[in-house]
């Protein structure tokens, strides 16, 4: 592995590293100067492809149940209506050695207690205990970057694939995690068979410099969209919209101040920034295209971009947003809360939002129904979904680690791979029938209060990777929906030119990220006019910009995209 | 009042014979026979010294990396490249810098005006009171706002003040507009400086109250027999009483200009934008740490030290020349 940087001028700095497999492609001169490798891993030519399946393990599709509802295309997800009585053993025997092992995850929710039946029970099952630090998913970001460079990293840390833009955050898995290669490439389903059953373009997502570096947690394809709430849209007579302008109409109908009800929160930023996606920004490419004659923009330099601004601003004056949003995750009001308390009826989260909605709504209020908006465009012609990185979250462990402590954590985290249909499944998913779930008449599980606190929020979930399904056929009209919207978004999904290449952005281009958030922001709440933007371009540029868009024409032609 | 060119010099050593030379071996200890002496006191100091060694002296040296491109996780403080002065080449010509450092200043000034005076005036008030339950309740009340946290702090007025908040909904219901309180940038140095004054003006009060008590009652009565009234009480013998005090504080103050509180800003960042709100601690947290710039970050810090030093120094000695003893003084 190679590891290098580029050169320096003398009050700029540039780090890039590109990292990846195979061929290295020489990224410098001009604006950038010095050398580094850069390489691409899942698209390239035969001799990567090869190269790169030589460190990724081997795809053993393992039979599990077939589905209820097939899934239309790659992308959709498959569904089960209802949950299968009999299950399949697939890990017969405990095999863990009884190491104690440290582990920090994200979660975006309220953690559970740190030690709990849940953990007591999976940690009996497996023969390895856990020691949790489970952290706030939206300030992770903030945590890692300390962790990281103090050093100071537990035994398994796991990272959300967009917290993987931190600079130079390459070198820190370079220095401080095991390189995974030597125990899981080639064909491991003897010994880890559920981790062979992690789709390849998840595991090639995890390979920094030709090593395999980390366990994926697979997701499904799409990032976030509009999410709302359909038994409060049913009482107020409103339909989700087909265009802009209804969307306004719509937020005017259901904003009352008089009763602490708001349509949104911001939906700029938040949850996979779904007004972008139907003003059809580019956040797809890192936020990059190419024009038609070959020259990088940025989403940002977009006319998109702009109209998609201006309309967050109208939202903004029509006074339908929250007037607390402006302030953000850290202006003490908890929007997922606010949703689900109706304070705001239409708001932005991934996918995986509903469902940990519906376990903390079902029971306290059973007519609780939130849904994703059908995929719509600003104009009502054909709407663009944005999808993302298909690890979502990466596992990885510490490099101080003995190998036969590694290896008793993959064979942990293998049984953290069990699918749906699996009882490893059943326990990872809803812990301990009787204390942390009941079945109904059709054998459908449902969280207890205390099951709701320990077991449904991801933490065991996040360690291990499997080909997503939707099966929580206790929520009403859930697996219906969702598989419906699937199957209809995959025709709207954008695929990403860079997929599989890890890319770490020079930190001229990073550090002029964060002063347009700033300054977007002004605009969007009020305090700048929408003009300014041209100003706003002008200093990103500048401070950055130009340089980030030479970065990116460099790693297009070098990978002939 | 004008003391004489030797005022200073004559306090510092109150024992000493005033004819110089008449006894010079009760002046010059012999370093053993210090050590003899205070042998205890310098025990009760160590473990004070420690603590500076291990978390301030020590941690100090890493102030290199303001001269280097500083890597983690490649170099760390002996491998990673030296630059020179190229990260404050960086900070001069940042036009984000100077607002951070504007708003830090502006800041400061705001509060040196109209925080700094109110633990005074508050320990004043408190003083005049005579029933000692009172008195012991109020402080009591005042000063417990110091221990709360700012994310509480922030939430507590939000909850109160902003927009979907208490106030608001109130105003609302009764058909009026809400006003806006927490997203207002040009309000907002009023708004923290609301907030600095509740959570810590009752935690300032405590020095003054015990600098109040350490002035002699009978000066009081004496003064009240010669007819002065309550104002001329006041600004005779309570405000020189204070003034060492007052002085001391405003100095270390002074010091710490460009250090306006970091979570406070950090917290209500997003709501005002960061136009009004980006001081040098945020900007040194989103340029510097949050993009692994740890370099650049420190060559900001070091230049907030630097300034901060200077400050001591020209207030010191503008303390000195007004015949105040400041914070410290050439023996």
């Amino acid at each position: 592995m190679t590891t290098s940087f580029s050169g320096r001028s003398t009050d700029r700095r540039t780090f890039l590293s590109l990292l990846g497999t195979g061929a290295a492609a020489t990224v410098g001169g001009g604006l950038l100067g010095g050398c580094s490798n850069a390489t691409k891993t899942s698209q390239g030519s035969a001799g990567q492809k090869s190269g790169l399946s030589a460190v990724v393990p081997q795809y053993k599709p393992y039979a599990g149940l077939t589905p209820d509802i097939p899934a239309a295309a790659p992308g959709a997800l498959p569904g089960y209506l209802r949950y299968p009585r009999d299950l399949i053993k697939a890990v017969p025997t405990v095999r863990g050695k009884g190491s104690e092992l440290t582990v920090m995850s994200p979660l975006w929710g309220s953690p559970p207690a740190s030690t709990n039946a849940y953990y007591a029970a999976i940690a009996a099952r497996t023969g390895t205990p856990l020691k949790w630090n489970v952290q706030d998913g939206n300030t992770y970001r903030d945590k890692l970057t300390a962790l990281l460079g103090a050093a100071d990293v537990p035994d398994v840390l796991v990272i959300a694939s967009w917290h993987l833009g931190i600079p130079r955050i390459s070198e820190a898995i370079a220095n401080l995690f095991a390189d995974l290669t030597p125990m899981l490439k080639g064909d491991i389903s003897g010994h880890w068979p559920l981790l062979a059953n992690i789709p390849t373009d998840a595991w090639q997502s995890c390979v920094w410099g030709g090593q395999l570096k980390a366990i994926p947690w697979v997701r499904q394809a799409f990032t976030g969209y509009f999410m709302y709430r359909k038994d409060l849209f049913q009482e107020l007579g409103v339909t989700p919209p087909k265009n802009a302008d209804e969307l306004l109409a719509l937020a005017k109908a259901v904003t009352d101040p008089a009763k602490g009800r708001w349509a949104f929160n911001d939906l700029w930023q938040k949850g996979g920034g779904p007004i972008p996606q139907i003003f059809r920004v580019p956040i797809r490419n890192r936020g990059w295209v190419k024009d038609p004659s070959g020259k990088m923009v940025s989403g940002l330099e977009t006319d998109e971009f702009e109209a998609g601004v201006a309309f967050a601003r109208k939202l903004f004056d029509a006074k339908v947003v929250h007037p607390a949003a402006a302030g953000g995750t850290s202006g003490s009001v908890d929007f997922r809360q606010a949703f689900q308390s109706g304070k705001i009826v239409i708001t932005s989260d991934g996918f995986g939002g509903i469902r940990e909605a519906y376990a903390v709504q079902s029971l306290s209020n059973p007519a609780f129904r939130m849904e994703p908006f059908p995929p719509f465009a600003h104009d009502g012609k054909t709407p663009v979904v944005n999808g993302g990185d298909t690890a979502g979250l990466l596992t990885f462990v510490n490099k101080k680690l003995p190998k036969d402590k590694i290896e008793e954590y993959l064979t942990l985290a293998d049984w953290c791979s069990a699918p749906f249909g699996t009882e490893e499944n059943l326990l990872l998913t809803y812990g301990v029938e009787g204390t942390h779930f009941t079945r109904d008449a059709n054998g459908a599980p449902s969280y207890t209060a205390q099951g709701q606190k320990d077991a449904g929020v991801p933490t065991y979930d996040f360690l291990g990777g499997r080909p997503p399904v939707v099966s929580e056929s206790q929520y009403p009209d859930y697996v219906q929906m969702l598989t419906s919207w699937y199957n209809n978004a995959v025709k709207y999904l954008d695929k990403d030119m860079f997929a599989g290449i890890r890319i770490e952005e020079p930190a001229a281009l990073q550090k002029a990220g964060q002063p347009v958030v700033d300054k977007v922001n002004d605009i969007i709440f009020g305090r700048r006019p929408v003009s300014d933007l041209e100003q706003i371009r002008k200093e990103w540029r500048s401070a950055g910009g130009d340089e980030g868009r030479a970065f990116y024409e460099k790693v297009v032609k070098d990978n002939n995209l | 009042m004008a003391p004489g060119p030797g005022a200073a010099g004559t306090r510092a050593s109150p024992t000493s014979p005033p004819a110089p030379g008449s006894e010079p071996s009760a002046r010059r200890v012999s370093l053993r026979q210090r050590l003899r002496r205070d042998w205890a006191l310098l025990v009760m100091v160590l473990p004070g010294m420690a603590l500076f060694a291990v978390f301030h002296y020590l941690p100090s040296l890493g102030n290199i990396i303001a001269f280097q491109d500083y890597s983690p996780y490649s170099g760390g403080f002996t491998g990673s490249p030296w630059i020179g002065l190229a990260n404050f080449r960086l900070m001069f010509t940042e036009p984000a810098f100077w607002d951070a450092l504007g708003n830090t200043l502006t800041i400061t000034g705001f509060q040196l005006i109209f925080y700094f005076p109110v633990p005074i005036a508050l320990a004043l008030a408190l003083n005049s009171v005579i029933s000692p339950r009172i008195r012991s309740l109020v402080q009591g009340v005042v000063y417990l706002p110091h221990f709360f946290s700012w994310v509480l702090v922030v939430s507590l007025f939000q909850q109160i003040l902003g927009g979907a908040g208490l106030l608001a909904q109130t105003l609302r219901q009764h058909g009026m507009q809400p006003l806006d309180i927490m997203t207002s940038p040009d309000a907002f140095i009023v708004l923290v400086t609301a907030q600095t004054i509740w959570k810590d003006a009752g935690w300032g009060m405590i020095v003054f109250l015990a600098a109040l008590s350490t002035i002699d009652p009978n000066l009081y009565e004496v003064s009240a027999t010669d007819g002065a009234g309550r104002w001329r009480r006041l600004w005779h013998i309570t405000l020189p009483g204070l003034r060492p005090v007052i002085v001391l504080l405003l100095i270390l103050r002074l010091g710490d200009a460009l250090s306006v509180g970091f979570e406070q800003f950090i917290l209500q960042r997003e709501s005002v934008g960061a136009g009004a709100a980006e001081v040098l601690d945020t900007y040194v947290y989103y340029q510097g740490f949050l993009v692994q710039d740890f370099g650049y970050g420190a060559a900001v810090g070091l230049f907030k030290g630097f300034v901060g030093l200077l400050l001591i120094l020209a207030a010191n000695r503008v303390a000195h020349r007004f015949g105040e003893q400041g914070i410290y003084q050439k023996s």
